[in-house]
């Protein structure tokens, strides 16, 4: 009879009050956390390139490529914390071939899928001159690689150039709408469900694709600047700046909208506020803080940094500061809207203390892996695709 | 149209085509014939077998039991509530295990815990007999009756220890205002309680007390006591002497 | 664009961008189109495989209106039900994962709010000794109990049931008969549909990673048996029948006593009346 005892293999989490027996081990653990995370960099990434691609502003020119295949890099690994998760990932395709209307899970499918394929055509558009040289200069399997990738034209000519120029704007065009698409429905996944009070909200859409934003343009700081370090070349400061202005405005925003959230909450003070409360000073208490002060202090260094015309070393390492801080500060508010939604028990009578486990499919370890390996993926990207530009004006070497 | 466009836009039309022949070849042949959904799948559900089952599935490997049991009080449970049922009969050629501690099993409906309903007969597991099994005195197919088949006196039955007439004359203190300190009442409205049946004491106090019975006074008071003073009290006024 | 005069330029660029549109938008129209119309082939062509009665032999799926009552007032907090249900239904012998579970509610004397408990917790899941078994200890044996009473939970089978809405594939439906399944061979286990019941009622299963929830007993209803929690109730506390038949104990149960649903203020319809309880339940 022993063998009918089965031990759960997930961690239950334990509770103060009243929570529904099933609600002990919470659906979604740390990798739907970094799922709508990674999803979120796309945004950042997309915006920035975009700023450049269609509305042609000069100075974001130096980062423009590195965005574009940052963005691809982030799409690619948006499903996989997804299909980690899954518990048939073998059934994933499902989502696709009986994808049924009314739920915002088989959207992913569809709203990822063209985004993917619209994001992939932008990026082989924009890549398509230097493909097809290397194409003609490289030998071996990766050049095989490369002249696979001219779909058998090595047509550079002006008038092709042309064409392609018309693609990517109407791409880029195409392409904005999809991403905020891609962010509005992630945010929607969460919002539209009425069971969970932490989640139901009309704002979560919004909030969750303005710090998608916020996110994404900050880890472009990081990734521009590191990559310029690693390939010893300076970093653009205008184009800096220019980022630093992007940040700053979607930050505001962002805090903004995200205050009012919150503010809105306790005005209404409804049934079951005393339980938000509880939860607030409770489980998410540390994610709440690292949230808010990891949002107002690289707020206050930007604007310092953008009101001082800050330049030179002091901006690129205060802005990477900056960077590294609204990251950590948008992951923190992935957690504390992924777990501390379910650690809000649905009786309203309870709340659950989630801590993940390290190891295993649902572990912290293999989360940060995928999360790692988002990056892995885009230094190989880099490698295939070299976007990089030279910076307009060089700066001076100090180092 | 420059080649690599026309050789891109023939890519589009072959992962158009690639999405159409997935959705053709992978959605399964009883998708959509009620709904969205497999209609294959309901009768995968349905056709599953029963394991709880009915008591007469069992009469005739436990004849007996099932004669006692048929004739009691505990026609109300199946014989799976007790014969554990982790134990899918199917696949132990219709055995049920015999529980080994009466006093871990019985007290899962009979122990005495906030929240069940004042019908529901409780004992005190401190007092009932205190580490007697069950067993010993009720026949667990018919508990109102001993294992050799002899009839339990009720009062016991009806919820443990026998009644504590002392105390149920100090739980009388709040009846004697209408009932009279004898028993016997003071005004032609009130009834008589004096040498009343015991039984009836018990049963018209529970009905109070569960409201299938109504009276403005006799309510409040009734759900004022706990199942002791209405088996104490009932016993008291039962043994006084009938009205002249 | 250089070499050439502006407004040529622009008119040639909407001309072309205009014949690109077209040209998409009849690409995705045929598509659309193909996709539609295989769809629609496919579901005549399944629904010609199967009878209007319903996908079951021998049950007409379209003569049922399943409901269940449960009368507080009677539950006797034995867990009889979650016992005879796990075995049932294969559900893993743990204190996270069930179908149906009794929950106690106990007001103290000078309390406000009651103190809730269930089978899983940690203080009974001690008192049953094992994880095979359940019962409710005797926390309140030297408390001053001002009122008590059990609720035996269980999925109420919504009318609009915001599970269904949220399933990306269609692995849970609703059957014309007023049950909620969930085809566990087609379900991908992404617990999107745990998350959108308020009621708590869906649980993931470790055993077949997929979602897994109370069918009523659909392989017993289907052949006229109770489900098991209502056959193993000593107490008559769980009511089960037919709303389409007014001889049956749930319309019974319906017209003689004054019962109310879980949340109805979500509008998801549920199907499961209670009799017994206070607002305090939910």
């Amino acid at each position: 009879m022993d063998s009918l005892m089965h031990v759960a293999p997930f961690v239950a989490s334990p509770y103060t009050g009243y929570v529904y027996p099933n609600e002990t081990i919470l659906p979604w653990g740390v990798l739907i956390v970094i799922y709508p995370y990674i999803t979120g960099l796309v945004a950042g990434a997309f915006i920035v390139s975009s700023l450049s691609h269609t509305f042609r502003i000069e100075r974001f020119k130096p980062v423009s490529r590195l965005a574009l295949l940052a963005a691809f890099a982030f799409l690619c690994f948006a499903p996989t914390p997804l299909l980690s998760h899954l518990g048939h990932p073998e059934r994933a395709f499902e989502a696709i071939w009986t994808a049924h209307w009314s739920s915002a899970f088989a959207a992913f499918g569809y709203v990822a899928g063209f985004y993917f394929i619209l994001l992939g055509m932008e990026v082989w558009f924009a890549f398509r001159a230097d493909i097809v040289a290397m194409a003609q200069r490289t030998r071996g399997a990766l050049g095989g690689l490369y002249r696979v990738l001219t779909l058998g034209s090595y047509d550079v000519s002006e008038r092709a150039l042309a064409y392609d120029r018309k693609w990517t704007q109407a791409l880029a065009a195409l392409g904005i709408p999809a991403a905020i698409g891609l962010h509005g429905y992630v945010g929607f996944v969460f919002g539209s469900l009425k069971s969970r009070e932490w989640w139901s909200s009309d704002l979560m859409p919004i909030i969750f694709l303005l710090s998608a934003v916020v996110s994404g343009v900050a880890a472009l700081v990081v990734i521009y600047v590191v990559s310029s370090r690693v390939r010893k070349t300076p970093v653009d400061e205008d184009c800096l700046t220019g980022l630093a202005w992007v940040l700053w405005s979607f930050l505001i925003v962002t805090m903004v909208v995200e205050g009012l959230e919150y503010v809105e909450m306790f005005y209404r003070s409804i049934e079951g506020i005393a339980e938000i409360r509880r939860l607030i000073a409770g489980p998410i208490w540390a994610g709440l803080t690292i949230q808010a002060l990891f949002s107002v202090i690289p707020f206050a260094v930007l604007s310092t940094l953008l009101a001082r015309r800050t330049r030179g070393a002091a901006l690129i390492g205060w802005m990477v500061f900056s960077s590294v801080l609204v990251m950590i500060a948008v992951l923190a508010m992935r957690w504390n809207v992924v777990i501390g939604g379910q650690e809000l028990s649905k009786t309203a009578k309870g709340i659950l203390t989630f801590t993940p486990p390290l190891w295993g499919r649902e572990g912290v370890a293999w989360a940060l892996t995928l999360f790692a390996l988002s990056f892995v993926y885009l230094w190989a990207l880099t490698r295939l695709l070299p976007p990089w530009e030279p910076a307009r004006v060089a700066a001076p070497a100090r180092r | 149209m420059p080649k690599h466009i026309k050789v891109l836009l023939m890519l589009l039309a072959l992962l158009a085509l690639a999405f159409a022949g997935g959705k053709w070849f992978f959605t399964p042949a009883s998708f959509w014939a009620y709904g969205h959904y497999r209609a294959a799948s309901v009768d995968e559900i349905a056709s599953a077998k029963p394991k709880f089952l009915e008591p007469a599935a069992f009469s005739a490997t436990y004849p007996k039991q099932y004669a006692t049991w048929s004739d009691g009080i505990h026609k109300v449970i199946k014989c799976q509530d007790c014969h554990l049922a982790q134990l899918d009969p199917q696949a132990t050629g219709g055995a049920l295990p015999t529980p080994r501690d009466s006093l871990k099993l019985c007290p899962i409906c009979h122990q005495r815990i906030a929240g069940r309903p004042a019908t529901q007969p409780q004992i005190d597991l401190a007092s009932h007999y205190r580490g007697q099994q069950c067993v010993s005195c009720h026949d667990p197919h018919s508990p109102l009756f001993s294992p050799a088949g002899k009839p339990i006196a009720l009062a016991a039955a009806a919820g443990g220890a026998h009644a504590d007439v002392a105390a149920g004359k100090t739980v009388s203190v709040r009846c004697v205002g209408c009932h009279g300190p004898a028993g016997v009442s003071v005004a032609p409205t009130f009834p008589n309680l004096a040498c009343q049946k015991e039984t009836y004491l018990v049963s018209a106090l529970n009905e109070y007390q569960a409201g299938t019975r109504t009276n403005p006074v006799m309510g409040g008071l009734a759900k004022a006591l706990n199942r002791s003073d209405v088996r104490n009290v009932a016993a008291y006024f039962a043994g006084l002497p009938c009205a002249k | 664009m250089s070499d050439r005069p502006a407004d040529r330029g622009r008119r040639g660029f909407l001309g072309r961008f205009g014949k690109m549109l077209a040209a998409a938008a009849a690409l995705f129209g045929t598509f659309a189109g193909t996709s539609i119309a295989a769809i629609a082939r496919a579901a005549a062509a399944a629904r010609a495989r199967f009878p209007a009665t319903g996908p079951v032999p021998g049950y007409d799926w379209t003569k049922h209106r399943w409901a269940f009552g449960v009368d507080a007032t009677k539950c006797i907090g034995c867990l009889r039900c979650a016992e005879a249900c796990k075995v049932e239904n294969k559900v893993p012998f743990n204190p996270h994962e069930f179908r149906t579970w009794v929950e106690r509610y106990v007001y103290l004397e000078g309390e406000e709010k009651p103190h809730v408990d269930s089978q899983d917790d940690p203080g009974d899941v001690a008192a049953a000794g094992t994880l095979l078994n359940y019962r409710f200890d005797d926390r309140y044996r030297n408390a001053k109990v001002e009122k008590a009473f059990f609720v035996p939970k269980l999925c109420n089978h919504c009318e609009n049931p915001p599970c269904v809405q949220v399933c990306p594939v269609g692995a849970t439906y609703k059957t014309p008969d007023g049950v909620v399944l969930i085809d566990k061979n087609y379900c991908i286990g992404c617990r999107y549909c745990v998350q959108a019941c308020p009621y708590g009622a869906r649980y993931f299963n470790d055993q077949t990673n997929t979602t897994d929830k109370c069918t009523w007993c659909y392989h017993r209803i289907t052949k006229g048996l109770n489900p098991a929690c209502v056959e193993a109730c000593p107490a008559g506390a769980r009511i089960f029948g037919d709303l389409d038949d007014p001889a049956s104990p749930i319309n019974e149960f319906i017209r003689s006593h004054p019962v109310r649903v879980l949340k109805p203020w979500t509008g998801n319809g549920p199907n499961v009346y209670y009799n017994g309880i206070d607002s305090e339940v939910s």
